[in-house]
């Protein structure tokens, strides 16, 4: 029992040690995931409480912060310089598809929360 | 036919209201009467009319113009309760005032006129003075004709009038240049409309001076004719004379004054010219179709105005219309003769026209005409056209009838019209013989009856009679016309009632031995829901040429039937009410889906702001991970570029709230897809710019 709590102590700081090398940048995208996945949890309490009318603008709410999500990581994978796949994509392209992402996934938000 | 010179034609209200009670009109006269299709003014008009004139404490009915018309109309409908001596009386005191227009003058003067006022000549030496000099001034239409009117009125009354006649020699010339090309004439130099009411006020005036040149005479008349061809016609043969925009400038009125300014100015000029006026015959009766039409007067103005017009047509000198009623019902058992009534428009009997009944044909039957070219016989103490139409070898049924209404042509007198020959349908009617009533209750296997009686129509006998399901009821009879061969009506029914107020209604059929029913009470007794009990037994005999159609009681009857199979409910007994089976039936309410309930608005506004917590959060983060913009372009055209494109992002974000707010996908869509164009050149120049910089900070 002991050694678990200190292996998993042991872990966890592992863990922030290496976390703190990564660059500033992709520290920015992962908070913004981090702030798009609460802000879902925030919603699904509150559908939890009141019931799920009407279910279309619960519906584009969850999608929305979890699309946004999804290609926030998408970003992060495209501009992670350790990352062999995108070696040959400058980060300015990715960016650049990101907005354009997010333009379509909101433009579609906004028609299904009525 | 409804072309006229005025422009666009708008359709006032007033002959909306006509349209709908000319149809009606046109239906209720088909089905009811037998007649031309043109009615006299009825009773129930005249008093209506009548109601519309109530006099005041001095015994005027108004403004001076009301008195007019309520004088007028009230002459014409032969009424004597007007207080002439006060209105004439203070009619000197009136002209005497000072005032400007002639038209009061006019108005007076009209007054006196149909009064019968003693005190013409007061009157005329009062007004002379002025109205030479209103003559001289005179440049619209409206006010000659005041003027000129006054003086043809006063002319017998003064002996100042001779000098007039070079005034209005000049008048002409100027009021030629009026005139329109079609007939019509304008109310002033400068406008542009004409209007089929202002030719008539011109030619009304224009009249009972003697010195008028003939080419003046023969300009009016044609420009008179032609003013005919401008009649406005609706269905039904009805005509009239439709408004310009430029009546309202001389009282408006709609389509029943400007007819009656025409019919009154064609009068004038057909009263004076030597030779007949030539309308055609069926404009002068379609115009008095639309001067009787039912309602037509709802005021007290339209009320003169339709009085006046058809007492114009009364004596109108191209032709006058006739109204031809026939009788529609004969009674062979009382030997009626066929009347026709001829009378007037306003209902006075005409003697001065022969009536031929053409053709009568039996309707439903090709044989000859029962009666083909027969005079008929004024009578006059009745006013009426007589014919004995019945003979004892007339049949019963419908007959058309054919007649023609031709003026006796002879001096002086108008030729009356009655447009056209008229058709109509009569019904000769008599009185049916019942004979050999016979009622009996038979055994249904021996058909020995049980009992039997023999009824005689008219006495009342109350025979009762009992029957059980095994028996059999036969009733038989036999009818007869008057000439004697069976007749066949066309209802014979045989009803039993039951007390509890069920009713069974059976036809009893004719054969050649006469009409006969018999009922078997063994078949029946489903349909009479076995309810056993008294029922009256009643005969009902009807038709259209039957006089004495009767419902009669011929005997009551005691039923005995079985009781009702146990479980069969039995159905329903019919209501007492009438009512409650024909009327509405209870209200339905419906019960709408209820709307979802809703949280309270406490409730969403926390997690609102809890949603933002987030957010706030991300902020607070990224000042804890000391991210930064110094790598933000600010001068020159990469900085113009960095503040485009984050614009232009922004404004698409501008562009989804207002989406989600108000707009539509299709507007959204057009505008997105011009900024996304506005976004991609600064866009695509900042980030090729960061990557070249980047590029080149590695290299280096």
């Amino acid at each position: 029992m002991g050694s678990t709590t200190a292996d998993a102590r042991a872990l966890v700081t592992a863990l922030r040690s290496a976390y703190a090398a990564t660059p500033i940048k992709l520290k920015i995208i992962d908070l913004y995931v981090v702030y798009a996945l609460s802000t879902v949890l925030v919603q699904v309490v509150y559908m939890s409480l009141v019931g799920s009318f009407p279910f279309n603008a619960f519906l584009s709410g969850i999608l929305s912060c979890i699309g946004s999500a999804v290609l926030a990581v998408c970003l992060r994978m495209q501009v992670n310089k350790e990352n062999k796949e995108f070696k040959d994509l400058p980060p300015e392209r990715a960016f650049a598809d990101f907005v354009l992402c997010n333009l379509v996934l909101h433009l579609v938000i906004m028609n299904f929360l009525g | 036919m409804a072309s006229t010179a005025s422009g666009a034609s708008r359709l006032p209200l007033a002959w909306l209201r006509l349209l709908l009670l000319g149809w009606l009109f046109a239906v209720v006269s088909q089905t009811t009467c037998a007649s031309n299709g043109l009615q006299p003014l009825s009773d129930g008009d005249r008093e209506a009319v009548a109601g519309y004139f109530t006099a005041d404490a001095d015994g005027f009915y108004g403004s001076l113009q009301e008195t007019y018309h309520a004088l007028r109309a009230l002459e014409i409908l032969e009424r004597s309760n007007v207080e002439s001596q006060k209105i004439c009386d203070s009619l000197v005191g009136l002209v005497q005032a000072p005032h400007d227009s002639v038209e009061d003058a006019f108005h007076v003067v009209r007054i006196a006129e149909v009064l019968q006022c003693p005190h013409g000549a007061e009157v005329a030496k009062v007004i002379v003075p002025s109205l030479q000099a209103a003559v001289e001034k005179a440049k619209s239409l409206l006010e000659l004709h005041y003027s000129v009117a006054t003086i043809a009125i006063i002319k017998g009354w003064s002996s100042k009038s001779a000098s007039f006649n070079d005034a209005l020699s000049g008048v002409f010339s100027s009021l030629k240049e009026l005139a329109g090309p079609d007939g019509t004439w304008h109310y002033t130099k400068s406008s542009s409309e004409s209007s089929a009411k202002a030719a008539g006020l011109y030619t009304f005036f224009s009249f009972p001076t003697t010195a008028i040149a003939y080419h003046v005479i023969g300009h009016i008349k044609t420009a008179a004719i032609k003013l005919f061809d401008n009649l406005e016609s609706h269905d039904q043969g009805v005509f009239y004379f439709q408004e310009s925009k430029d009546d309202a400038s001389s009282g408006g009125g709609g389509a029943l004054e400007a007819t009656w300014a025409v019919l009154r100015g064609s009068a004038a000029l057909a009263a004076v010219l030597p030779a007949k006026l030539k309308v055609e015959v069926e404009k002068v009766f379609g115009i008095a179709k639309f001067l009787l039409t039912p309602g037509l007067a709802l005021s007290a103005t339209e009320a003169f105005y339709q009085l006046d017009s058809l007492s114009v047509l009364e004596e109108y000198r191209p032709a006058v219309p006739v109204s031809v009623q026939t009788s529609s019902i004969l009674s062979l058992s009382s030997n009626d003769n066929l009347e026709v009534a001829v009378t007037t428009v306003l209902g006075k009997p005409v003697s001065q026209v022969k009536v031929t009944l053409v053709s009568a044909h039996c309707i439903g039957a090709d044989a000859p005409p029962v009666w083909s070219s027969q005079n008929l016989n004024y009578v006059e103490n009745s006013g009426k056209y007589v014919f004995h139409f019945l003979s004892a070898t007339t049949d019963l049924g419908k007959y058309k009838l054919r007649l023609e209404v031709c003026s006796v042509k002879s001096e002086g007198h108008s030729s009356y019209t009655s447009g056209g020959p008229v058709k109509s349908d009569i019904t000769v009617i008599s009185a049916i013989g019942i004979s050999d009533v016979q009622i009996a209750v038979l055994d249904s296997n021996t058909g020995i009856s049980d009992f039997s009686a023999v009824l005689e129509y008219g006495k009342d006998e109350n025979i009762t009679l009992s029957a059980n399901h095994l028996q059999k009821l036969r009733l038989s009879l036999k009818l007869t016309s008057p000439s004697g061969s069976p007749f066949n009506p066309q209802q014979v029914f045989l009803k039993l009632v039951h007390e509890s107020h069920v009713e069974h209604l059976y036809l009893v059929k004719s054969s050649a031995k006469g009409f006969q029913l018999t009922l078997d009470f063994l078949g029946l007794v489903e349909k009479l829901q076995y309810l056993s009990g008294t029922y009256n037994v009643v005969l009902i005999v009807g038709d259209m040429t039957m006089e004495n159609s009767f419902v009669w009681t011929l005997a009551s009857l005691d039923l005995d039937l079985p009781a009702a199979p146990e479980g069969k409910p039995l159905p329903p007994k019919a209501p007492l009410e009438i009512t409650a089976r024909i009327g509405p039936k209870p209200e339905i309410a419906h019960i709408f889906r209820q709307p979802e309930k809703r949280p309270p608005t406490l409730l969403s506004n926390i997690f609102l702001s809890l949603t933002l917590l987030p957010l706030i959060g991300f902020f607070i983060g990224l000042g804890y991970l000391g991210a930064n913009i110094k790598l933000f372009p600010t001068t020159g055209l990469p900085g113009a570029a960095a503040v485009g494109f984050h614009g232009a992002v922004a404004s698409i974000l501008v562009l989804y709230f207002l989406f989600w707010l108000k707009l539509d996908l299709f507007t959204t869509l057009k505008v997105l897809g011009f900024l996304g164009l506005c976004t991609l050149p600064p866009g695509h120049f900042i980030l090729s710019y960061l990557a070249d910089s980047s590029a080149k900070q590695k290299t280096a």
